[in-house]
């Protein structure tokens, strides 16, 4: 599959999450080696987007399809999502006491955990290796926990549910570095959600979303998006719902060539 | 090795072997300790082994009954570690085991027991353990029952004398079973330490019940009790019994117990990792019975 060609394809997705619509008609396609940034404020569904992707079996798919590389995956279990290449790093990942990283990577792995511990060029990841998972773990210990694990996953496809959360700027810089040479080598597909600029500037991502209300309402170049946010607010994004243009937006192809 | 009834022992270097019945005839004392034995065996560990060494009681026919009594002595200041296995060589053999096991550590010696269990569905097993530390012993026994029978008993009671202590863990994965563990430490010497840590795991069907208890007796006698469950279905049940005695002031008994489930949460996360439900499941309850 060549760079452009569509990886992941959702029409018309509606949700429901105890009787509450939480998604409403969805509509994103992203292209294989591309990344998408997905913006809004609060409580809007970009996490609840992220695990539907996932196959999280909580919610309610009321109408709509997610295709991934062609295949309808609506339907699929989760596990069978992430043996396609579908992989995410969780804001908030559930403490597992009694097993060890290096136990749960030994169980996921595509590769050995060396090479894994040697491509994260950090100090501390053999020490994280024998402690249980995200048990007492600080919020970049359990961001570097997500990495390895998706190192050792190989996904083709990448959802950074608020990688930054957690995280200060400089081990962020280090993080989002780590994924951009793992991973944006035309072949892997992110969407990154995110309420803070410093990752859209570390990773510029082709296309940038904004989500207001279970929506997306609004996509383009994440410079612009990010100017209308930071100095009009997520009001701005619900009044308009994109019914005015937004200037410079560019294609994948466009990015490229750049 | 014993496989139905029929005993097989190999030499090893400062350790008498015999079986039990021989035992009786050349060392009259043995019948102090294991009254009316008709199998099983007597081992008298006299220099310290190096080398980890191994036993073996198997079922290999349908309906076999064993009655295994088995006498372990250690001599002062030797140290051994031994690794044990009971199993069925079939899942369907309908054996019985009751086994009867008595352990003298003399002072100043050192044990370590890895004893796995991994029986077929429909064997009965009741053991029973007696253990005399004398002065400054050490015991470390570990069992893991990987495999639960129809039905399981285990019953372990010690006695502790002057700084001798005993770890004891029993972890058990129970599935269409019935357990009931018993464990009676009585501290009575001086500094004595008994530690119980019991892990259950209560799949389908199964019924566990274990009742713990630690008597303190000697001066700053030291025990701790540590019961955990893993409770994954509603047609199993786990009761957890612990119980401290205290007779000293100077005595420190603690216990923690608990009884969980497997949060949907981690459950989902493992699955978003590519694991099945099951693969999921398995992780944590290996986790679970060996930390």
């Amino acid at each position: 599959m060549l760079r452009g060609a569509k990886m992941l394809e959702i029409e018309n997705l509606t949700v429901k999450y105890h009787d509450k619509e939480i998604l409403k008609n969805i509509n994103l396609k992203i292209e294989k080696g591309t990344i998408h940034a997905l913006l809004g404020p609060n409580a809007t569904g970009k996490s609840t987007l992220a695990k539907i992707i996932m196959g999280f079996p909580q919610y309610k798919i009321v109408s709509g399809s997610i295709r991934f590389e062609g295949e309808d995956i609506t339907s699929l279990p989760m596990e069978e999502r992430v043996k396609l290449g579908i992989t995410m790093i969780f804001q908030d990942p559930p403490a597992i006491k009694n097993v060890k990283l290096k136990e749960l990577l030994g169980k996921i792995s595509k590769v050995p955990i060396s090479e894994i511990v040697r491509k994260t060029k950090l100090n501390n990841v053999e020490e994280l290796l024998d402690r249980e998972v995200n048990v007492n773990f600080s919020g970049g210990e359990k961001k570097l926990s997500e990495l390895l694990q998706i190192l050792a996953l190989k996904p083709k496809f990448l959802i950074l549910d608020e990688l930054d959360s957690g995280l200060d700027l400089v081990n962020l810089r280090k993080i989002t570095f780590l994924i951009k040479d793992e991973f944006l080598n035309g072949e892997t597909s992110l969407l990154i959600i995110t309420h803070r600029g410093e990752i859209l500037h570390f990773l510029e991502p082709d296309i940038t979303h904004v989500m207001v209300d279970g929506e997306i309402v609004c996509s383009g170049d994440w410079r612009y998006v990010w100017k209308v946010i930071t100095t009009e607010g997520y009001e701005k994004c619900r009044e308009c719902r994109g019914r005015i243009p937004l200037f410079a937006r560019r294609s994948p192809s466009e990015h490229s060539s750049n | 090795m014993q496989e139905d009834h029929q005993v097989n022992i190999l030499p090893i270097e400062g350790v008498e072997l015999l079986k039990i019945t021989d035992a009786i005839k050349k060392y009259p004392w043995v019948r102090e300790h294991v009254p009316k034995p008709v199998e099983g065996y007597f081992m008298w560990i006299k220099e310290t082994v190096k080398i980890p060494f191994s036993g073996c009681f198997l079922i290999a026919s349908p309906g076999v009954k064993q009655k295994p009594a088995n006498l372990i002595v250690l001599e002062k200041d030797v140290s051994a570690t031994l690794r044990t296995i009971c199993a069925a060589k079939l899942p369907d053999l309908a054996g019985n085991h009751t086994g009867f096991t008595k352990i003298i550590l003399k002072e100043n010696s050192q044990l370590n027991i890895e004893h796995v269990h991994r029986w077929g569905k429909g064997d009965i097993v009741i053991t029973s353990l007696s253990v005399f530390l004398h002065p400054y012993a050490r015991l470390k026994y570990d069992y893991r029952s990987l495999e639960s029978p129809r039905k399981l008993g285990i019953i372990t009671k010690a006695e502790l004398f002057d700084n001798a202590s005993f770890s004891l863990t029993t972890a058990v994965d129970a599935k269409n079973s019935s357990i009931t563990t018993k464990e009676i430490f009585s501290l009575t010497g001086v500094r004595s330490r008994g530690e119980i840590k019991l892990r259950f795991v209560g799949r389908d069907n199964s019924y566990v019940k274990a009742l713990s208890k630690i008597l303190g007796l000697g001066d700053e006698a030291v025990g701790h009790l540590d019961c955990q469950g893993l409770l994954l279905s509603n047609s199993s049940h786990i009761d957890l019994i612990p119980e401290l005695v205290s007779r000293n002031k100077t005595v420190m008994l603690t216990h923690e117990a608990s009884i969980g489930r497997i949060s949907e949460d981690v459950l989902l996360y493992l699955r978003s990792r590519g694991l099945t439900e099951e693969e999921a499941i398995n992780l944590i309850v290996t986790g679970f019975l060996t930390k």
